[in-house]
């Protein structure tokens, strides 16, 4: 039975060697045209390419690691001592303060009475008094001896420049600076500590700035052709703190690669041969971009923000010039096309981006924006539906200060 | 050779034809085959830096040993898109070829006769059976390359040569009527 089934085997072993079969038409035209349009994979490309992807894949985790590293910070942000205090008087009109030892009462009543010194007492790592209204002690933080200099009320009060007079005093009684440690509110445990976050710095009003930025475009996840650029001016809107509207008017260079059959040719069959065909295409466009989005700041810090953003783009097409690789009648080559009509394009992708700021001074602010544009349409001569994805780098100002 | 169209365009010519007896044997359709055939040269040009051209006799060889494996590989790959769906409709009579020397054409008529058989297999069957039988595959490799156990590859290897073996049965059974 096995002798059967190998002399079936070898049978049609002999038969796959020697049958017969019509080559046909030499295809090599169209072999010659698709090895045009798929470029060779050569080792360095290959590697360019997975550069690409792995920078890319660097920067997102770079981004996700730091928006973590942003959220919690702000999540355990350094507490300060509650503002909000109840104040009563008792009958021998000492100010009590609710919650509080004695000496920490004392101390903010001197804060009620002598703002410049409340003021420096609020900060961490400070030396503070201790009084009963009229005579106060400072106190060397840290240390047990709590009468080192006595400082009246007549002096503070009269004296805006108080915080220099405890330092004198500091200095006439020659403690030494070891002494003077520095004082912890976190640490005491003897002080009532209400944990209140750092107000982030508050946004209002008006803001503008530039923008520049590089991005990859495709034309349904196929192979990119090389970065193009944007370059562009944002004016925005804060509605809340965290809430912001965004217009920009960007000039972008793209560059893309298609396959021949996501090119319509609705709009170029009268000036075309009926029997042309387009295989593939890499082509160049010179647009005017009109993203209108809302921004919405998910992690405040006092000097920085990740936010997220999103909204539609349209475009004004101004230049578009594609090399094309055609095919007429069962002969391959090349030809291009340069299409100067402005046209416009209401809404043709939708703007999906998130990003970090960082407060540059008072009024200034620069972002990292990775964004990716979806497209609702097809744009340009072949209604080629392009998604862009890149990294925009923001300049802005705020009107108020 | 990378690049070089001239040389691209010879070798093409030189080996078209035992490409795409190895696609028309996995492929129902002659045109498909011929799909295959491109989309595999294509490959090959592309990836041609990997090939390293010696002195050795052997080069020959080892390139036809490459373009084989390249069109089994590419004609799966298309019989994956059609989900390898079984096809309706007979073989035209016109893709076969015979030679000139009529001593010769009987045997050819019964080699295409048996080509046939194996394309009128189901697809998974006749994939498994070509890969096996003609092109020396082992079950292990076959498993791993279709995506499918040790076990139902050497099944469907005995469903295919039990199907075999009834049309060859058939073919002998016609052939006697006929005498």
């Amino acid at each position: 039975m096995q002798d059967v089934g190998e002399n079936m085997d070898q049978l049609f072993r002999n038969a796959a060697e020697n049958y017969m079969l019509k080559e046909g038409d030499s295809n090599w035209n169209e072999i010659f045209s698709q090895l045009q349009t798929s470029s060779p994979v050569v080792p360095g490309k290959q590697n360019q390419k997975r550069k690409y992807i792995i920078t890319g894949f660097l920067l997102f985790i770079c981004f996700m690691a730091g928006s973590i590293l942003i959220y919690h910070a702000s999540r355990n942000s350094v507490p300060v001592v509650a503002k909000t205090k109840t104040k009563t008087t008792d009958k021998s009109g000492k100010s009590i303060f609710s919650g509080k030892t004695e000496s920490q009462k004392d101390s903010d009543a001197f804060e009620e009475e002598n703002k410049s010194v409340t003021k420096n007492l609020s900060k961490n790592f400070k030396p503070y008094l201790v009084g009963n209204g009229n005579s106060y002690t400072l106190v060397s933080p840290g240390t047990t001896n709590l009468s080192t200099t006595h400082i009246t009320k007549t002096e503070t009060t009269n004296n805006p420049a108080s915080l220099q007079q405890i330092k004198t005093a500091l200095k006439n009684e020659q403690i030494p600076p070891s002494i003077i440690r520095l004082y912890s509110l976190q640490k005491d445990s003897t002080r009532h500590i209400s944990p209140v976050r750092i107000n982030t710095k508050k946004k209002h009003g008006i803001y503008y700035g530039l923008l520049a930025g590089t991005g990859f475009t495709t034309v349904r996840s196929q192979d990119f052709s090389k970065p193009g650029f944007d370059l562009g001016v944002i004016a925005g809107y804060h509605f809340t703190p965290k809430l912001s509207a965004e217009i920009s008017l960007l000039y972008s260079n793209r560059f893309y690669y298609s396959d021949g059959k996501y090119f319509k040719m609705d709009k170029m069959v009268d000036s075309m041969p009926s029997d042309m065909k387009v295989m593939s295409l890499i082509g160049n466009s010179k647009i005017f971009e009109i993203p209108v989005k809302f921004k919405y700041d998910f992690v405040q810090t006092k000097s920085s923000s990740v936010y997220v953003a999103t909204g539609i783009s349209s475009y004004v097409l101004i230049n578009e010039k594609n090399d094309y690789v055609i095919s007429m009648n069962g002969t391959a080559g090349t030809m291009n096309g340069t299409y100067k009509k402005t046209t416009g394009y209401f809404a043709g992708a939708i703007n999906i981006s998130a990003g970090y700021e960082h407060s540059v001074g008072k009024s200034n602010t620069i972002r990292f924006e990775p964004y990716i544009t979806i497209p609702t349409k097809g744009i340009g001569i072949g209604s080629l539906p392009v998604t862009t994805s890149g990294i925009h780098i923001l300049f802005t100002r705020s009107t108020r200060k | 050779m990378n690049g070089d169209q001239k040389c691209q365009k010879i070798l093409y010519g030189h080996y078209r034809g035992y490409a795409l007896k190895i696609a028309f044997r996995y492929l129902y359709r002659y045109e498909k085959a011929v799909y295959a055939v491109n989309d595999g040269f294509v490959k090959i040009f592309n990836h041609f830096h990997n090939f390293n051209i010696g002195i050795d006799e052997d080069n020959e060889k080892i390139l036809m040993a490459w373009l084989k494996k390249v069109m089994v590989n590419t004609s799966i790959d298309h019989l994956r898109r059609s989900s390898m769906l079984p096809e309706i409709g007979g073989i035209p009579e016109k893709v076969w070829d015979r030679p000139d020397d009529s001593r010769k054409a009987d045997q050819v008529v019964l080699y295409n006769d048996l080509i046939a058989m194996v394309k009128n297999l189901q697809p998974n069957y006749r994939t498994v059976f070509n890969l096996y039988v003609i092109d020396g595959y082992s079950h292990t490799e076959i498993a791993e390359l279709l995506n499918i156990s040790v076990g139902t590859s050497k099944s469907s290897l005995s469903r295919a040569r039990t199907l075999l073996q009834q049309s060859i049965k058939k073919m002998e059974e016609k052939a006697a009527c006929r005498m």
